[in-house]
């Protein structure tokens, strides 16, 4: 152990020495404790001054790299993305010893730092060599981030090793930085976007489906199918056996498209002409009615046909009749029934079924029928109030009535 | 104006306005958290998004940019969808896979006015259509048996003869 910490040291001082200040303070706490450097992260998560030791260097490393490979995470596993969070509010210098306390499970390799290879390429600092195939693609990522430009070459870092140590230093030791997806999750989310391939230009896509097959977003779904009326969404269930499944997946949709159609189902109208109906009906009652398919109406339960208007009395028919705006009540002269008269025309009509006269409102004579009135032409003057005709609604018959009783 | 450089899947880079590309609610929590610096040469990967829609969703951000806030939606409400503005409605006469790319990349920035607008397009692209016309919008092969349909159908009946 001794020999690693000593060979390790070389490293580590251009790191001190590079660090900002306030972690250097922690990370020279570390230096007094000879033994605690590197160690496997199931080790290090023994005692709590080790955790701290060991992630100090770590951040101190990557400390300018470490916004860039954040924010990259961030935005690569966005949805799903709770580590960050903790990694962004927490102290730089916690950042990693705490997922690494927690779960040491999320680790891939976790004994890959003891092993002499490790020891070799962090104890010699010119050999950039890729150790393991995980370090090879971690290392990769690292480049990819590093070098944004697509036209600077990705093939090897050799040239920027020769620059200074301490950006060897930041490729060299990949496997000490440990973050909370694994080698292998990291790759497959590092080429998940590059493998698949973009659609555009495409002009039919089976997009619901797509946005399920490919990213799962309900919510992207839920979306759409928000914009949607009922109808639409009977219409979405019976495309294909993916739609249906994806309308039927979303809780809001399903219970839409469920009110819709029990809705439909009560308000049917106009049911479908059956034939075996027809064939009760005609076996029941044959007669002129038989060929109206109409009839068959009537053959339907009560609880679904369409509510009509409730029955009317002939008293209510009579009282409708009389109580049109341009008609009014009257005596009859000749029989002191009620008369209706419209006075337009100046023309009452007795009600009662045995008189049935027609008279004219002003004379009470016969009803002169497309002729004046004998009356309003010798009198043009005389108003029509003062017509004889007395009605019974008027303010004097009413108080006449009153004052019988 | 500070800018801020975007970089897409395959490895262009954009220079954008720090208050354009804001509207994107994963960059703008990101620059807060991180507190980046206006003139620090940052380049933010998207390895979600290619060039061609990132290009897309700049110009849109470009034009949105003083947009205010959308509401908050009322999920049990039907919304409507025929609010798309014109310039929005020639913005996506695209084929559906750009349409589709931009829905992904729209959830994936998290930009809501832009995820609004593409889905509302899709929701018209169904709206008012019957099923066979759907399948025909979208490419969809018919996977129902006679069987499955016709139980379907009797599910969803309308006034159609049994």
């Amino acid at each position: 152990m001794s020999d690693k910490t000593d060979t390790f040291n070389s490293p580590m001082e251009v790191v001190y020495s590079w660090a900002p200040q306030d972690t250097s303070t922690v990370a020279s706490k570390r230096k007094t404790k000879d033994d605690s450097g590197y160690d496997s992260p199931s080790s290090s998560a023994k005692s709590e001054s080790s955790q701290i030791a060991f992630s100090a260097p770590t951040v101190d490393i990557f400390t300018p790299l470490a916004s860039r490979r954040e924010s990259w995470k961030r935005l690569k596993s966005y949805p799903s993305f709770s580590d960050t969070d903790k990694i962004l509010d927490g102290g730089v210098g916690e950042v990693y010893a705490e997922p690494l306390a927690e779960e040491p499970s999320m680790y891939s390799e976790p004994m890959d730092l003891d092993q002499p290879s490790f020891v070799d390429l962090s104890g010699d600092p010119t050999d950039v060599s890729i150790v393991s195939p995980s370090q090879e693609l971690d290392a990769a990522f690292e480049i990819a981030l590093t070098n944004p430009c697509p036209s600077t070459p990705v093939a090897s870092p050799q040239p920027r090793t020769a620059q200074s140590t301490v950006r060897r230093l930041r490729k060299n030791p990949t496997p000490v930085k440990r973050f909370p997806l694994s080698a292998p999750e990291c790759i497959s989310s590092l080429c998940r976007p590059k493998q698949r391939n973009s659609l555009c230009g495409i002009p039919r896509v089976d997009i619901l489906a797509k946005v399920i097959s490919t990213v799962n977003m309900s919510d992207i779904v839920a979306r759409i199918l928000n914009n949607l009326s009922g109808e639409d969404l009977s219409n979405v269930v019976m495309v294909s056996k993916t739609w249906r499944a994806i309308c039927l997946e979303d809780p809001i949709a399903k219970s839409r498209w469920q009110h819709f159609v029990g809705d439909r189902k009560c308000n049917v109208e106009n049911l479908p002409v059956q034939k075996r109906s027809i064939e009760k009906d005609r076996s029941r009652n044959s007669g002129p009615m038989m060929n109206i398919s109409n009839q068959t109406h009537h053959s339907t339960p009560l609880s679904t046909r369409q509510p009509t208007s409730p029955p009317c009395s002939p008293c209510k028919n009579d009282f409708d009749y009389i109580r049109l705006p341009d008609r009014r009540l009257t005596k009859c002269p000749r029989c002191g029934w009620t008369s209706v008269c419209s006075p337009q025309l100046h023309v009452g009509e007795c009600l009662s079924l045995t008189c049935q006269w027609k008279f004219c409102c002003r004379c009470s004579c016969d009803a002169h029928l497309g002729k004046d009135c004998p009356l309003v032409l010798s009198s043009p003057k005389s108003s029509p109030t003062k017509s004889p005709v007395k009605m019974p609604n008027s303010k004097k018959a009413r108080l006449r009535y009153l004052r019988r009783l | 104006m500070p800018n801020i450089k975007l970089q897409s899947s395959d490895g262009e880079i954009y220079n954008v306005d720090v208050e354009i590309a804001k509207c994107s609610v994963t960059i703008k929590t990101m620059l807060e958290d991180l507190g980046m610096d206006e003139d620090e040469e940052e380049v933010v990967p998207l390895p979600n998004v290619n060039s061609a829609i990132l290009k897309k969703v700049i110009q849109w951000a470009t034009y949105h940019k003083d947009d205010p806030p959308p509401p908050e939606d009322d999920e049990n409400k039907e919304k409507r969808t025929d609010d798309i503005s014109s310039w929005d409605a020639d913005f996506l006469k695209v084929d559906q896979g750009t349409l589709f790319e931009l829905i992904l990349a729209a959830n994936y920035l998290d930009i809501k006015g832009l995820l609004d607008v593409t889905c509302k397009t899709v929701a018209n692209m169904i709206k008012g259509k019957t099923p066979e016309e759907i399948r025909k919008t979208f490419n969809i092969k018919n996977d129902f048996s006679a069987a499955e349909e016709e139980q379907v159908r009797k599910e969803n009946e309308w006034c159609e003869e049994k």
